[in-house]
């Protein structure tokens, strides 16, 4: 807790499954009449230094995201009654019901195959509200303070803390045996919603540098009308430590340009074009242009930040993101070796046999290619579908049929005069529709 | 001493990844593209057998040299690494909508099969087999092959060329 002036100021500590080290915080902010005026998330990614002694002043890269996730009436509506958070309790429960995170699968919630049948995990945290007491540890820096949260595999990550932790689980809200609250309320955080923002920084971060301001241009200059209606694709890369940016283009009535699979550095951010070829080309990305990014990914020649642009004949202009490399590697994993022998070769990224990866992979690709891409066929993605709304809503149908850890975002223009990869709106399906549900900042 | 419990809810959402195969294709569709397809040049013959698998199409291809009517395999698309028990796979995977026009996605994977297994190159593409309207009652049934790019980023080194034929005339064998 921080008093400045007319306000206090209270820090909460928020646990989520986190890809390195960032760790976040809510800081709710109390004017002097005790009601509450604004909330922020603040999220802290923290130093080499720091990470190795937390104890030290943090230094590191902090970041305000304003918050829209939590409806603050209902997280603090015990503040007018003089009550104050006084610990927390995490627990797992699977979509099956059973008590346990999801990487640890119980006999009662598997298939007869034997592979988890349970396609979701809920993580409970109880907060538990009590008297305030004369002074408040609320964890006002990142290494305390807070109230951790005792889960047995929350994937959790960040500073400690040293409040009290209750055993009550969180299905103790129907217990009348432990003296719960009859209208007690729930509220929800998705990690979702963390993770779009986090999507969304790759794109932000990566255009706002000055560094990259050429390459910013490039997106622009590619998609102007004389490289559209080029009858061959270009590409524009962008590496980490380098100012020259990778130019290449394809043949003429060819469709493919070709980039480099293990460059020196690695890939910050590929462009490339689906320009005015003959038959036409499509309005989203090929799966030939994921395999492509796949097969960079494996190499480790992208950044964790690695960004994919794409700009169109059609007028569509798109940027992707990898949100799980290891579920993106593992659905192309079939596809981007030349023979088998690359296959039964030592894998350092192996989350399985390589062999046993090789058919799974092969499985869900061959089965979504033929369904949404076969271009013999009356497949649902087309190039020759000019109704770029349905086209991307069977490609939104793709991924989530794909499951491969990537995130689509919407970079065209949003008014006339705004030239593309200037706003950038996360795509997803809702009810079996294109939502475009979160404009990055 | 009174307590309240609110309950925040951090949802977690750990999908399972989808193995969901639809079948898209009737069996009366697929049918008449099941079997062994067969093109010969010279004394080589490119061999094509197209099977049915959970109501979609597979296929593996050969190219055979017949000498004194002994056939010899130069490459076949299902082949084995050296010293184990796993190989390729099928490389032909698709349907039909009609029972005219198959569609697959192909994986020629025989580029450079002359130089050894480590130094085969695969190219992908896609594969249509068009059945031809026959000419007499008893004639043997052909079918169009045609194999045709595939749009999208191309990993520098990747071949130019298929080496697999790109479009001939197949006769129906069984």
């Amino acid at each position: 807790m921080v008093q400045e002036s007319d306000f206090t100021f209270y820090t909460f500590k928020v646990y989520t499954v986190t890809e390195g080290n960032e760790f976040y915080n809510l800081v709710v902010k109390v004017n002097n009449q005790e009601e509450i005026v604004g909330s922020e998330f603040l999220e802290y990614i923290p130093s080499l230094e720091w990470m190795a002694d937390s104890n030290l002043p943090f230094t590191g890269y902090v970041k305000l995201i304003e918050n829209n996730f939590l409806s603050l009436d209902e997280l603090f509506v015990q503040k007018s009654t003089g009550l104050c958070v006084t610990g927390a309790v995490g627990s797992w429960e699977c979509a099956a019901g059973n008590p346990h995170s999801p990487s640890d699968c119980k006999d009662d919630d598997t298939n007869p195959n034997g592979s988890c049948d349970a396609c979701g995990a809920v993580y409970y945290i109880d907060l538990t509200y009590g008297p305030c007491p004369e002074t408040i540890d609320a964890g006002d820096s990142p290494g305390s303070g807070g109230f951790p949260v005792n889960d047995g595999g929350g994937g959790s990550s960040g500073g400690g803390g040293s409040s009290t932790i209750p055993s009550r689980p969180c299905d103790g809200l129907d217990d009348g045996n432990i003296g719960v609250s009859d209208n007690a309320d729930c509220i929800a955080l998705d990690e979702e919603e963390l993770g779009r923002i986090r999507e969304c920084r790759k794109i932000t971060e990566l255009l706002d540098d000055p560094l990259n301001e050429d390459f910013k241009d490039n997106l622009i200059e590619l998609s102007s009308q004389p490289n559209l209606n080029l009858d061959y694709e270009k590409s524009v890369s962008i590496f980490e430590n380098e100012t020259a940016l990778g130019e290449r283009q394809g043949n003429s009535e060819n469709p493919f340009v070709d980039i480099l699979d293990n460059p020196t550095n690695k890939y910050k951010s590929i462009v490339h074009t689906h320009p005015n070829i003959d038959g036409g080309t499509l309005s989203v990305f090929s799966p030939n242009d994921l395999i492509a990014i796949a097969k960079i990914i494996y190499n480790n020649k992208a950044t964790n930040k690695f960004v994919a642009f794409l700009t169109t004949k059609k007028g569509t202009q798109y940027a992707l993101t990898i949100n799980n490399p290891t579920k993106f590697v593992d659905f192309f994993y079939s596809q981007f070796f030349d023979n088998v022998t690359e296959v039964t070769s030592s894998d350092p990224f192996a989350t399985m046999e390589n062999t046993n990866r090789y058919y799974e992979s092969k499985t869900a690709f061959d089965n979504t290619f033929d369904k949404y891409f076969n271009p013999k066929l009356n497949s649902k993605i087309k190039k020759t579908d000019t109704n770029n709304e349905n086209v991307l809503k069977e490609f939104l149908n793709y991924m989530d049929e794909a499951d491969a850890g990537f995130t689509l975002f919407d970079a065209s223009s949003t008014q006339s005069g705004e030239p593309p990869f200037t706003s950038f709106r996360r795509i997803r399906l809702k009810n079996g529709e294109v939502e475009r549900d979160y404009t990055c900042k | 001493m009174k307590n309240s419990i609110y309950t925040l809810l951090i949802l977690l959402l750990f999908s399972c990844k989808s193995q969901q195969v639809s079948a898209q294709y009737s069996m009366q569709n697929l049918t008449p593209f099941i079997g062994t397809w067969e093109y010969q040049e010279g004394n080589q013959i490119f061999r094509v057998t197209i099977y049915e698998d959970n109501l979609h199409l597979k296929g593996d291809y050969w190219l055979i040299e017949v000498i004194n009517g002994a056939e010899t395999i130069l490459y076949e698309s299902d082949y084995y690494a050296p010293g184990t028990d796993f190989h390729w796979g099928y490389t032909i995977f698709g349907g039909s909508n009609d029972g005219n026009l198959m569609g697959a996605k192909i994986d020629d994977n025989s580029i450079g099969y002359e130089n050894g297994v480590a130094s085969r190159k695969r190219k992908r593409g896609s594969l249509s087999l068009t059945i031809q309207q026959q000419s007499c009652l008893n004639c043997p049934v052909t079918a169009e092959w045609k194999v045709t790019e595939l749009q999208g980023l191309k990993i520098t080194g990747e071949s130019e060329n298929y080496n697999i034929p790109k479009d001939i005339i197949m006769t129906k064998m069984e």
